[in-house]
């Protein structure tokens, strides 16, 4: 057995042409994923988020939300949550998670089902007020065994490509997003290396903030590859509010189109205001298709977690913020870089100068940037957090600061804001570098999954309210990580904190249980806040890397958490607010067999301890026993560092091998 | 000479009486002696103030300023520059406590030379503002000095006095439960030789209880001798405000007998009060063949949750859960033995129910309320809220031991709910330990000891503030005079005063400098709610206690080097910055921010020889010491001509082994031991 996971995202076309006087429900139109089909194909974790923008002059609580899914024709299944929301006098996005993946098991029961329909629909009462820009994205998590190639020859996977933030706002000239002549969105016929491609969706997501100053409407434009341009609808702004944006621009429609072999352009631009209303706009272009499992190169697209920083952003370029993490890479060379950036949300009240670089090192080489500033100019009030997107690769306007090679990478964000201003700093770097195709197949690549913990929503059967005391206990995941295999490394993970709530000056805090000590919480991760006390939307990641056991073999169990183990969360902010919740996570399942033996034991060898330890920092990675004649295995995880072995039977019998890297070829 | 550091504290009798806005009022006298004169050098010297108002209508203070001068206790007195702080500290309608610190460093090592050894000290002060009563000072001093110049030493402890889960009232109630002797028998528990009592104080810490409008006093008795009032707390605004009593007992407690402490007040205002018994001494180190350690050392964890244990909605407790907090600590002195010890925790909370439990060990638990809605926290809290637990075989529900080697004390908090309603919503949950434990002497003498330094490392802020407010500060590092040591915690305390408006937060960072190299960028230390949550519009001034340890962002060691990610020194300078946030304005206030950093110097050798290396004379072989335990990598060192090699470490408990690596194809690893 092989297992493999991957994680498929889909979007549906917004409902962006209508404004939905709710409760009457906006409906998407209809959506037919593909997961390829695999006898052992198991559901893990399905999700859909939604969205959708208030849009009226009226201002008035919600109470309840619903979401109806109907997978393949079949009844429709209604998710409703019944915690109340309060307005704070200003607009606002609202952000719907759910989990789908029982009825998602129940349609796709089938192990050779491999397109289906599903249905989208959306609703929140509570007022008749109107709601506009509908949009939704499903998240597709599911395992298969590698050992039975999918029944096609095909794998599918979703790749993320960042664009480049502007460094102002947008005005109301179209412009080229990703910047003018960036060819931010590349040819996918060459861009992505594999064979067989089918692509299956492609869409942008894009991450920006209001700078509202007046009570005019204004929307987001844009021109595909020459189309005729195209809208949201104007948002209302009435109240005069600025929020924190993120719209799907779906780019392959139902006709099927998508100019994949010449260079598309996607122009972008503020409508409606001569004033320009949108700050740094940036985001990612993201591709989700088929390819043969026989490729010979691969393109390997990661989300990884940079963390949180708890305190402010600031103050001068020798008093930044950094946020670091590492990145193994097992996968065959040559390693080559392609577009990659990191993605920094931030908040404050006030106009922002935002500085922000990024390096990377590893054994034989490193690359920094130089400082790339971001003027952020704040609305009359502020309702959400602020978004930057940075190209780090060599496309980069901030020069190359990305290098990677086989092994271990470490790899850094710095950010300072030109006076000690801005709060709440998180970051997520959007990693793409293309690799040959390891014998244990391109679905053992290092891989990002991704997983829904909590709707953070009430349910009607009494269990945890969000909003009592502002302390929300997360109930233990429900579709949880199931790593199943016992061949993974786990290289980052991390939480993608989407809130909504009156972040005055609250601190977001986040715990989770130490799987030592029962019913007992440690912290992951605490942030300062500063925002206009709006109710307001709030994307912060927090960093679990360091939480979780290194590896399926980890032998620290006691000082590392099991990230398979169904756990609960606690997230607390002194302030009323909701909550969505996800964890990803990036494992590759590239592993090396290494056999040796202990020499010049007393006896029998059999029980003798050996631990194995990188040479570099002298970490205890492994440990395993020996056999009566002294022979020993273990599953490295990386053949570039190299490692040693410490075997002790006694007080006075020990030993210590030569050091070298595992030579031996990965396992399939 | 070896160069070493201490920390002591001396208090200044409360003042009582009501005093005026604006006028000028001194503390008694008191003598204060600092023995070590050998190249004494004063590192940080500071006084820690707090009052409370007495004022039946609420105002804001704008000023506050103190005088202190030194004299020979004949001649004339050596007055320091007047310490004045300007900048409204805007009231909120309550009553309410107040804090300050003042720095006097540099004036104390040009005056308080090293041919003193004693001193008059006389302080005064003044508040512009509401009156104020029950002024509460102490002289905080860590200084460095060579070990080698003399015998006679000084010395503060602090022994933890437990809370009680009821409230004072008219009956007082003895610390600890009825029976349980609080102070013990000060002779033999200090177990040095010549003892000579230099200051006995109790510090006592809470918000207040209850309601009304009633003005009230505290009241502290030992045995049963007649109970000592404070001074007025004015009651015509109904606030709660954080208290703080220091009675000073030098002179007027016998040291040759245990005693009970009991609290009460003239009304059911004062609830689940504990305290520390504050004891400074000399003694001589050459008649000295036992010794007391006393550590105080922040937990690990940012203030963050709190667990709960009750109900979310409709009265059915639904979950049990706890927050938890850990503390490590390396005691090497020989035949160490555990005595009064435990933690004193603050936290902040604006609903009227807070009944905190804490659990030691996974086992050790108690919890601290009156289980009474009628004689709960009170309704208009203006201030955080605090407990000392006791957790040694001594105290009511602990049997804690020390150990030589690594001990590990985790703390699990939890907020119960038994009233069937709203459960409690404690935030900000912050601890420091109190360890005592007695020893016998390292061979390196007592100089080497694991001990305490405190110094004062953020000033008061002051004029007015922003909605995102605070300070960034150089900051010297922590004084560690010795070439080895072993950190065994650093952490900070910081007092704050703010308003509690809805969402308001603290952070606090540092940022390592050039000498910290392959760290850079701001390090978080903690971050935290400071807000009202039930009482959103209320905002009131309240005083609030954190303690955090920041160990982890520093080596341990000189040649710490093995770790990811990198850490910074803990010696040497660098850079501190608190920032608040708030969406009201003004709130923040900064009163005190000092670091605690617990360290010892005792040292064995790790030693050994690399035998049969293949050619040359031995010398150059690269040697590893890794600590069996953990496989840490603990040293690293090369052979000298004969393949001799040995460094000094700080552990004699572990085993470690060594790893001889001539080459890459030759190595060869030694049998685990323990250091000799």
């Amino acid at each position: 057995m092989a297992f493999r996971e991957a994680t498929a995202e889909y979007v549906f076309q917004s409902v962006s042409g209508a404004n939905v006087t709710m409760p009457t429900a906006a409906n998407f139109a209809q959506l037919a994923p593909f997961i390829p089909a695999v006898p052992s194909r198991q559901w893990k974790n399905v999700s859909v988020v939604v969205s959708a923008r208030h849009h009226d002059t009226f201002l008035a609580n919600g109470s309840n939300w619903s979401v109806g899914v109907t997978l393949d024709g079949g009844t429709r299944e209604w998710y409703r949550a019944t915690n109340q929301y309060f307005n704070s006098g200003e607009h606002f996005w609202w952000f719907a998670s759910q989990d789908l993946t029982t009825q998602w098991e129940s349609a796709w029961s089938s192990t050779s089902k491999e397109t289906g329909t599903v249905d989208l629909s959306f609703s929140f009462t509570g007022g008749t007020w109107g709601m506009g820009n509908f949009q939704a994205k499903l998240w597709i998590t599911y395992e298969w065994d590698d050992n039975n190639q999918p029944l096609s020859g095909t794998l599918l996977k979703t790749v993320k490509i960042p664009i480049q933030s502007k460094t102002t706002t947008l005005t109301t000239t179209a412009e080229e997003f990703g910047g003018a002549g960036s060819w931010s969105i590349p040819v996918l016929d060459t861009f992505l290396p594999e064979s067989g491609k089918v692509i299956e969706d492609a869409w942008v997501e894009f991450f920006s903030s209001d700078a509202s100053v007046a009570a005019t409407a204004f929307g987001l434009r844009w021109t595909w590859n020459g189309a005729t341009e195209q809208n949201i609808v104007a948002e209302n702004q009435d109240a005069n509010s600025s929020l924190s944006d993120w719209y799907i621009i779906k780019l392959k429609h139902p006709d099927g189109t998508f100019p994949s072999n010449i260079p598309p352009r996607l122009l972008v631009r503020g409508s409606d205001v001569t004033t320009a209303r949108y700050n740094t706009a940036g985001g990612f272009l993201g591709v989700t298709y088929r390819y043969s499992a026989s490729s010979n190169r691969i393109l390997n697209s990661l989300m990884l977690s940079m963390g949180e920083h708890l305190g402010m952003v600031g103050g001068d370029s020798a008093q930044y913020n950094r946020l670091e993490t590492k990145l193994n890479i097992q996968e065959p060379g040559p390693i080559t870089v392609k577009n990659s950036g990191v993605m920094l949300s931030l908040i404050d009240a006030a106009n922002m100068t935002t500085n922000m670089r990024f390096g990377s090192e590893n054994a034989t080489t490193s690359s920094l940037q130089s400082f790339r500033q971001y003027t952020i100019t704040a609305g009359t009030l502020t309702c959400g957090n602020h978004f930057v997107t940075q190209r780090v690769d060599s496309g980069s306007l901030a020069g190359t600061g990305l290098v990677l090679d086989r092994g271990e990478n470490t790899l850094w964000v710095d950010f300072y804001n030109s006076t000690t201003i801005g709060t709440g700093p998180s970051a997520i770097a959007l990693l793409n570098y293309e690799s040959s195709c390891s014998i244990s197949g391109a679905a053992a690549h290092n891989h990002t999954t991704v997983w829904l913990v909590t709707s953070g929503t009430t349910t009607s059967s009494g269990s945890p309210s969000i909003r009592a005391n502002n302390l929300v206990k997360v109930p233990r995941w429900q579709h949880p990580p199931a790593l199943s295999g016992s061949q993974w490394f786990h290289n980052n993970s991390g939480l993608w904190l989407q809130s909504f709530g009156f972040f005055g000056g609250a601190s977001m805090h986040i715990d989770t249980e130490d799987d030592n000590l029962a019913n007992t919480f440690v912290p992951v991760g605490s942030t300062l806040i500063l925002a206009d006390g709006e109710n307001s939307n709030l994307t912060q990641w927090y960093s679990t890397t360091d939480l979780f056991w290194r590896h399926a073999q980890e032998p620290f169990t006691g000082s590392y958490f099991d990230p398979r183990r169904p756990r609960q969360w606690k997230i607390m902010s002194a302030t009323f607010s909701w909550h969505n919740l996800w964890w990803f996570q990036t494992t590759h399942n590239i592993g090396y067999p290494v056999s040796a033996s202990v020499k010049r034991y007393r006896d029998s060898a059999q029980g003798i301890v050996v631990n194995v330890h990188r040479q570099d920092t002298k970490a205890n990675l492994y440990r395993v026993t020996a056999s009566a004649n002294g022979a020993y295995s273990f599953l490295a995880y990386d053949n570039v560092t190299p490692l040693y072995a410490h075997a002790t039977q006694s007080i006075n019998h020990v030993g210590t091998s030569e050091t070298s890297a595992p030579s031996t070829i990965p396992s399939s | 000479m070896a160069r070493r550091t201490n920390y002591i504290e001396y208090f200044l009798p409360q003042v009582t009486a009501s005093v005026a806005s604006a006028t000028v009022r001194a503390f008694d006298p008191i003598w204060i002696m600092v023995p070590e004169t050998g190249s004494r050098n004063w590192e940080s010297v500071w006084l820690e103030f707090t009052c409370r108002d007495n004022n039946a209508a609420a105002a804001s203070i704008s000023h506050f300023q103190t005088c202190l001068s030194i004299s020979n206790g004949s001649g004339s007195h050596t007055v320091a520059p007047v310490n004045l702080a300007v900048g409204t500290i805007t009231n909120t309608g309550e009553h309410q406590s107040d804090a300050f610190a003042c720095n006097y460093t540099s004036w104390f090592n040009s005056n308080f030379t090293t041919l003193i050894s004693e001193r008059v000290l006389m302080v005064s002060a003044a508040i512009v503002g509401p009156a104020t009563s029950n002024w509460a000072a102490k002289l905080c001093m860590c200084y460095s000095y060579d070990d080698t110049a003399q015998t006679q030493r000084i010395k503060t402890v602090k022994i933890p006095l437990e809370s009680v889960p009821l409230t004072y009232g008219t009956t007082l109630r003895e610390l600890g439960g009825v029976g349980s002797w609080s102070v013990p028998l000060l002779d033999t528990f200090l177990p040095e030789g010549s003892k000579i009592y230099r200051d006995i104080a109790f510090e006592f810490f809470n918000q207040e209880a209850g309601t009304g409008t009633t003005d009230f006093t505290t009241r502290c008795q030992l045995d049963a001798e007649t109970a000592q009032a404070d001074g007025n707390h004015e009651s015509a605004l109904n606030s709660q405000v954080w208290y703080k009593r220091i009675w000073k007992r030098l002179g007027t407690m016998t040291t040759s007998a245990p005693h009970r402490v009991l609290l009460g007040a003239s009304a059911a205002r004062w609830h689940v009060c504990g305290g520390i018994l504050n004891v400074t001494y000399e003694y001589n180190t050459a008649n000295t063949t036992q010794t007391l350690n006393s550590l105080w050392m922040p937990f690990e964890g940012m203030a963050g949750s709190v667990g709960l244990k009750g109900s979310w909605s409709g009265g059915v407790p639904s979950y049990v859960d706890y927050t938890e907090k850990k503390l490590q600590f390396w005691v090497q002195e020989p035949n160490p033995a555990m005595v009064n010890s435990g933690i004193v925790v603050h936290w902040f909370d604006q609903i009227g129910i807070s009944r905190p439990a804490f659990s030691v060990n996974g086992s050790l638990s108690r919890s601290y309320d009156a289980n009474n809605i009628a004689i709960n926290w009170g309704g208009l809290a203006c201030g955080g809220r605090s407990v000392v637990h006791r957790f040694d075989s001594g105290s009511v529900s602990g049997s804690v031991t020390v150990s030589r080697g690594l001990n590990e004390i985790t703390l699990q908090t939890q907020i119960l709910d038994t009233l069937g309603g709203t459960p409690g919503t404690g935030l900000n949950f912050s601890a420091l330990a109190l360890i005592n434990y007695t020893s016998g002497i390292a061979s390196g003498g007592l100089g080497t000891h694991n001990h305490t330094v405190c110094c004062q490392v953020l000033t008061r802020s002051s004029g007015t503030h922003a909605t995102v407010q605070g300070m960034t500060q150089g900051w010297d590092g922590i004084m560690i005079p010795e070439p080895r040591y072993w950190l065994n915690n650093l952490g900070f305390e910081y007092m704050c005063t703010h308003t509690t408006h809805l969402s308001a937060s603290i952070a606090l960072e540092v940022l390592p400098q050039s000498m910290d190299t392959g760290v850079s960028g701001w390090k978080g230390v903690s971050c935290q709610e400071m807000c009202n949550i039930v009482n959103a519009g209320a905002g009131e001034l309240s005083l609030n206690l954190t303690n955090v340890a920041a160990t982890k962002l520093f080596r341990q060691h000189p040649t710490d080097q093995w770790t990811y990610p990198k850490k910074m020194y803990p010696t040497g300078s660098k850079v501190l910055r608190i920032y608040g946030s708030d969406a009201a304005t003004p709130w923040f206030w900064w009163s005190w921010g000092k670091s605690y950093a617990t360290y010892h110097s005792i040292v064995s050798m790790i030693s050994g020889s690399v035998v049969n290396w293949s050619s040359g004379d031995g010398s150059g072989i690269g040697v590893e010491v890794y600590r069996k335990r953990d496989n840490y990598m603990c040293l690293s060192m090369s052979t000298a001509t004969g393949g001799t090699f040995g460094e000094n470490w700080y552990d004699d408990t572990e085993e470690y082994y060594c790893v001889a690596i001539p080459n890459s194809r030759s190595m060869g690893r030694s049998k685990a031991a323990t250091p000799s």
